[in-house]
């Protein structure tokens, strides 16, 4: 071939020359109760990173607190080891960040990662054309399965109204929020599934709020109930007491929203413990990590399910894009809370808006495939 | 007479400290240039005030943000002694698995949290934890460089000078020079001398087993964090293929992260640095969970401050099972000047550090150099 017939590769050179952290905040329009707490403020972090080819692109730090610490730290710690590098080596760059900091690999300086990693990918997508769930070369999927999230801790008229409105709204999968006192939460189990009747897929989200003991009497009366996951029983780090329940119940048990990288999610997945492995990208080192926590949970035949809670809709949507390639995936969380961060912040609509009959379509414009509204990312901002 | 019912918590002051290196820090983790800590002034409305530091070695300002945030407005008129109360309020201040910049931000405050219970006591803090009745703590020189044979030759010659028994050396890559140094630094020292070596993360699995023979041949006392921290099972297959004592801890936010490589007896040592594992509650937990398993305890100091080796020496005082506390000999701000103490550098008696006998830390810190220092 001559130079002329030479293919020219898509992604040709593209130095990134800015990384900019916009930590945003909001009020909640009522407070949210799980056993972890109760929250009226959340936050989260926009990761702006530029290059001279013109290509902006965004990611999302999961930062619920303190949103101008994540912020110094993406611009203090993380930006000098990027600017002037060329953007498509994500893998490089990972690495390069993760040693920003001395320690075992967690906490607020992979959340922080997790961000400029999402807008590296952004940028890649625009650069070669293509949506993001292409790019990482997976199954194809143009839609996906989402759950309701979720039928909140609250008193029984309540939860019964959230339960049927989600029913309504065509939603065929709903997770149940559990707390203490265990008596009460096996009734609302049994409430639940009573009211849901046995067409509509139910789970249930503890939100670490129990001890063994409890849990192994909750577990059962999910088994009773016919629930297809127990997410969270205990608190994260007590990986001996999930392999002890999974010994004690036969309801698959899910976890991985607390975990920042496939270190922390392997031992629960190679044992087989979790069923379910579900990591929250904005936290989980964004699409890079999280895409080869999927990839580990795949080779042990666990399922991967994104975590969403209260972050944004760039973490919905690059959550879309993972979930439409990679093979193990089971069904994405569709958190309903419209908050500004879901509804306000882009031109895409986030999934609580867009589902039908309990499945979101996959984006198909290049990268993630939104415009950021940056007159939104300014009124939210933390002054 | 029992303690007073309430000192309630005023306030709390977290000052971001920078200093740039006379010599740039060279290990295999990395290059520093300048680095930072945190210092954190907890005040009670009896007029108590308590001195903790943060590992904050780079954007100290983040911790800061931390500790304004999302820390003191969960303690701020809550009793100072209610340590363990306020330890998991600040845990849970972020979610996530326990770890990273949170619970490096809360170690100042729980270490000035027990200050302030040892002030409100009128007992150090060594005696405050029913400890084991040392005062007096061997402390091990830190550290032979990863420099040219030369420097290393002249370092070692240093620290016997000053009566140091027992040195660390630092190694890295490649694993012939480190077997090389390895053998130099025995020879240079001779045989009544107790060498360690810290090769910070360096090696592959199979690279720390060629270096773990060169010590075990030169009879060095441990080796020290050969892998990368989260590879628990490459620590386990490394231990099952040497005999010479494996080390770390330094790496570790929590009990939890200690737990996995203490209680299957890969670990020889635990080495805790108590401004990054959640300050003297979290840390004393580890010591005591290793001492439970027959495993050592031994602080890890490196490049923190005062208030860091100073807290360091009370556990070490009363664990039962502390070995011995790294002594960092380099030149630091953090140390020289910044409290009316003398750093253990400078007050080492033949290997040997006295603890602190006054209330608390023992140490009173000069808060007009901490401003300084933040500018």
């Amino acid at each position: 071939m001559t130079p002329q017939e030479m293919p020219r590769p898509v992604v040709g050179p593209i130095t990134i020359t800015d990384v900019i952290a916009h930590p945003l905040t909001q009020t909640l329009p009522k407070p949210t109760v799980t056993s972890w707490g109760a929250y009226t403020d959340v936050s989260m972090v926009l990761v702006e990173v530029r290059t001279d080819a013109g290509i902006t692109g965004v990611g999302e730090t999961l930062a619920r607190f303190a949103p101008r610490a994540y912020a110094e730290i993406i611009e203090t710690l993380l930006k000098p080891r990027l600017v002037g590098r060329e953007a498509s080596d994500i893998a490089a760059h990972w690495n390069v960040m993760r040693r920003a900091l001395s320690g075992r690999a967690g906490g607020m300086l992979i959340e922080a990662i997790a961000g400029v990693d999402i807008a590296l990918w952004d940028i890649l997508g625009k650069a070669a054309g293509l949506p993001i769930a292409a790019l990482l070369g997976g199954v194809g999927r143009r839609e996906i399965d989402v759950y309701a999230a979720a039928v909140n801790w609250v008193d029984d008229g309540e939860a019964d109204e959230e339960l049927a409105r989600y029913i309504e709204r065509g939603f065929n999968r709903i997770k149940v929020k559990m707390a203490r006192p265990v008596p009460e939460a096996c009734r609302r189990i049994e409430r639940i599934r009573q009211r849901a009747g046995d067409g509509i897929g139910l789970c249930v989200d503890a939100n670490w709020g129990y001890t063994l003991d409890e849990a192994v009497v909750v577990a059962g009366a999910l088994a009773a109930n016919g629930y297809f996951w127990f997410e969270e029983p205990l608190r994260p780090e007590d990986e001996a007491g999930y392999r002890e329940l999974r010994r004690r119940t036969n309801v698959p048990l899910a976890a991985g929203e607390s975990n920042y990288t496939v270190d922390q999610a392997r031992p629960l997945v190679e044992s087989r413990t979790l069923s379910v492995l579900q990591p929250d990208v904005a936290r989980a080192g964004g699409i890079t990590e999280t895409r080869r926590m999927a990839l580990l949970a795949d080779a042990y035949d666990v399922a991967y399910a994104p975590h969403i809670g209260m972050s944004g809709i760039v973490c919905e949507t690059a959550s879309v894009h993972l979930s439409a390639a990679m093979p193990n995936f089971r069904v994405m969380e569709c958190e309903t809370d419209a908050s500004p961060f879901k509804v306000a912040l882009a031109d895409l609509a986030p999934g609580c808006v867009r589902a039908k009959n309990g499945t979101v379509s996959v984006p198909t414009g290049p990268g993630l495939g939104l415009e950021i509204d940056w007159d939104a990312v300014a009124r939210l901002t933390v002054r | 007479m029992g303690l007073p019912d309430c000192h309630t918590i005023r306030e709390i002051r977290a000052y971001p400290l920078t200093q740039r290196l006379s010599r740039p820090s060279q290990t295999s983790w990395g290059t520093y240039d300048a680095v930072s800590i945190v210092m954190v002034k907890v005040t009670t409305d009896t007029g108590l005030v308590g001195a903790g530091e943060s590992l904050a070695r780079f954007a100290p300002s983040a911790y800061v943000h931390l500790i304004n945030d999302a820390l003191a407005p969960r303690l701020i008129g809550r009793d100072a002694t209610a340590i363990a109360a306020h330890w998991n309020a600040m845990r849970r201040a972020l979610s996530g698995r326990a770890g990273g910049v949170l619970v490096e931000a809360l170690s100042a405050v729980d270490i000035a949290l027990w200050d302030i219970l040892g002030k409100a006591a009128g007992v150090p803090i060594y005696r405050l934890m029913g400890g084991a009745g040392r005062t007096d703590v061997p402390v091990y020189a830190a550290s032979v460089g990863w420099a040219d044979d030369a420097a290393a030759d002249e370092a070692v010659d240093d620290f016997l000078a000053r009566g140091f028994t027992r040195m660390k050396v630092k190694i890295g890559n490649p694993v012939d020079r480190a077997c090389r140094r390895i053998e130099r630094i025995r020879a240079r020292a001779g045989d009544a001398v107790t060498l360690s070596a810290d090769s910070n993360w360096a090696y592959s699995l199979d690279e720390a087993v060629t270096v773990a023979a060169a010590l075990e041949a030169n009879g060095y006392e441990w080796f020290e964090e050969p892998l990368r921290p989260e590879d628990e099972n490459g620590y386990a297959a490394l231990k099952a293929r040497t005999t010479v004592p494996l080390t770390a801890g330094e790496s570790n936010f929590t009990l939890d992260q200690a737990r996995t490589l203490v209680a299957n007896g890969t670990l020889s040592v635990l080495q805790p640095n108590v401004t990054r594992s959640g300050g003297i509650s979290e840390t004393r937990r580890m010591g005591e969970f290793a001492g439970m398993h027959d495993v050592a305890y031994a602080p890890h100091n490196g490049m923190s401050g005062i208030v860091c080796e100073v807290a360091s020496l009370h556990l070490a005082a009363a664990l039962p099972n502390a070995r011995v506390v790294e002594c960092a000999l380099a030149p630091n701000a953090f140390r020289d000047g910044l409290a009316d103490i003398a750093p253990g550098s400078a007050r080492a008696k033949d290997g040997i550090l006295t603890c602190p006998a006054g209330p608390g830390l023992g140490i009173e810190i000069d808060w007009n150099r901490v401003a300084e220092l933040s500018q």
